[in-house]
């Protein structure tokens, strides 16, 4: 009896890739300068993927990323006050090439300097957003010394 | 009519741009956006422009978003003022120029939900 192949499965095409644009930003007025401040972080990456669920992981990996950042940028910074909120914004998606697993980061800190807004750009940064994979460490053998008795 | 000229870019490190994007915050009537459309031309007429496409959506919260497709590349300032001549949200307006000064390539920010 011949046996009847199964038929080969047709692979899923794949999603195109989309980059995403985010903006995270959030302001208070700064009591030790008597300044308003801004801080914003624009994140930029492509990657493949139903959008509503690559925007909910980009939002949540680029918040904690954008608190550490300004926890380090500002001390008087303080994520526990309630008053300072933290503004999440996306941009309509553009098609990309091939995705990537770490997101372009641009900071800029405004102030409001004589009745205007002045932009200051901050060093550049990148934000990993694949989780990183564990190594694979090869087991050493464990050798034993073999006595061979002389004849 | 005269022609006012392209002013000199004092910025040259932010990219030329062909896209106007504004926001208003304002749900006005169907009808009103027709005379918008025909105000955007006369406007960028006087400044020797064309607009090849111009698109009008509904924003996240409330208003409109309108996208403005230019026939040639003008610069950055100017494009930022065009906004603000054609209705832009003033502290918006604002935060594109410091962002411009600043020498940011993306400074026209518009955020939309995603679809569906």
């Amino acid at each position: 009896m011949t046996e009847r192949r199964k038929p080969k499965k047709k692979p899923k095409p794949k999603r195109p890739a989309r980059l995403y644009r985010m903006t995270i930003s959030t302001f208070w007025y700064n009591e030790d300068t008597h300044q308003l401040s801004e801080y914003e972080a624009h994140f930029k990456i492509p990657r493949r993927g139903d959008i509503r669920h690559v925007r909910r992981k980009l939002a949540e990996k680029g918040l904690g990323h954008f608190k550490r950042w300004l926890k380090r940028e500002d001390k008087t910074w303080k994520p526990e006050e309630q008053y300072r909120k933290i503004k999440v914004a996306f941009e309509k998606e553009r098609y990309a090439r091939k995705e990537a697993a770490y997101a372009s980061v641009r900071r800029f800190v405004m102030r409001r300097v004589k009745r205007r807004w002045v932009a200051k750009e901050l060093p550049v940064g990148k934000m990993r957003y694949t989780k990183k994979r564990p190594k694979k460490v090869a087991k050493k053998r464990s050798t034993r010394s073999i006595k061979h008795s002389g004849s | 009519m005269p022609r006012r000229e392209v002013r000199d870019l004092s910025n040259t490190r932010v990219p030329d741009t062909r896209l106007l994007m504004l926001d208003k915050d304002c749900v006005v009537d169907p009808s009103w956006l027709k005379r918008y459309r025909e105000l955007i031309k006369l406007v960028l007429k006087f400044y020797g422009l064309t607009p090849t496409a111009i698109r009008i959506t509904p924003s996240r919260n409330k208003g409109f978003h309108v996208r403005i497709y230019l026939n040639k590349a003008v610069p950055a300032e100017e494009a930022n003022m065009l906004d603000w001549l054609l209705g832009d949200d003033a502290p918006r307006v604002d935060f594109n120029r410091a962002r411009i000064e600043a020498g940011f390539d993306e400074w026209c920010k518009l955020f939309e939900a995603p679809r569906g």
